[in-house]
């Protein structure tokens, strides 16, 4: 479960720093799109990514968001959790629709979205090329501990 | 970006488990120099490292520096309040999903 203040803080974040570990143990950060479910993180990758290969190997992941949208307040939140990758159908479009909502719906995110409306198979062909076998997943994050940072 | 960071962190493993720490950056020389608040979990000297540098919060604004490297201690260690250490870069590389262009591949 998330705590209402703690919860209060990821609506407001637009971008998680997911830091894993290799099946080697070498760390590996990379940023990503979120969006918050009830009880857990998800965050949209493809199976072929370094992130989803180190969680595949390893589900013990951790998190730090920051809080956008006003300069002044510059608390962090640090998650630990474990991960796993999900791929059934049901749960991808679940996560397309918020994931939409989420970053779409503003009139900057709108805008944004049309301007680059051509990337938008190109982001897809790289994701999927850049390893032939990759397909979309999410990875679904369950907290274990969370920690607000001020920063 | 490096000169001036919107968001950066460094990831590290700490007992077959990743730590990921909030930062301050420098780019100096051919290395990077990274520093921690106090109460801050630091990478040990000669361990690898990600440092990584990022901006942007929509699709096709976010863009990111990566740098995977060794750490070292750096001098002075202290300053500004601040622990830094050295990130000895061994591969640096960044995209920016706003300026992805189609490009035919070389042979």
């Amino acid at each position: 479960m998330i705590e209402p203040s703690v919860r209060i803080l990821l609506e407001r974040a637009m971008v998680a720093r997911l830091a894993t570990v290799s099946r080697s143990g070498r760390p590996h950060v990379n940023p990503n799109y979120f969006v918050l479910d009830d009880a857990r993180i998800w965050l949209g990758t493809t199976t072929g990514t370094l992130a989803a290969r180190n969680v595949a190997a390893n589900p013990s992941v951790q998190l730090l968001f920051e809080v956008e949208g006003d300069p002044s307040d510059r608390r962090l939140v640090r998650m630990s959790g474990s991960a796993a990758i999900r791929t059934d159908p049901d749960l991808l479009t679940q996560y397309k629709r918020r994931d939409a909502r989420k970053y779409f719906r503003s009139l900057r995110g709108l805008l944004m979205s049309l301007r680059n409306v051509h990337r938008l198979y190109l982001t897809s062909k790289y994701l999927t090329t850049t390893d032939p076998t990759s397909r979309h997943c999410v990875i679904e994050v369950e907290p274990t501990s969370i920690e607000i940072l001020e920063g | 970006m490096i000169e001036r960071p919107a968001r950066a962190c460094v990831g590290f493993v700490v007992d077959g488990l990743p730590r990921i720490e909030p930062v301050r950056v420098r780019h100096e020389e051919n290395r990077y120099l990274v520093g921690f608040e106090e109460a801050s979990m630091i990478p040990h000297p000669q361990s690898e490292a990600v440092l990584v540098v990022d901006e942007g919060t929509l699709f096709f604004d976010l863009r990111a520096v990566y740098v995977r490297g060794e750490t070292r201690s750096a001098d002075p260690e202290f300053e500004d309040g601040v622990r830094w250490i050295v990130l000895k870069p061994v591969r640096v590389s960044s995209w920016d999903y706003g300026r992805m262009r189609w490009e035919r591949a070389r042979d």
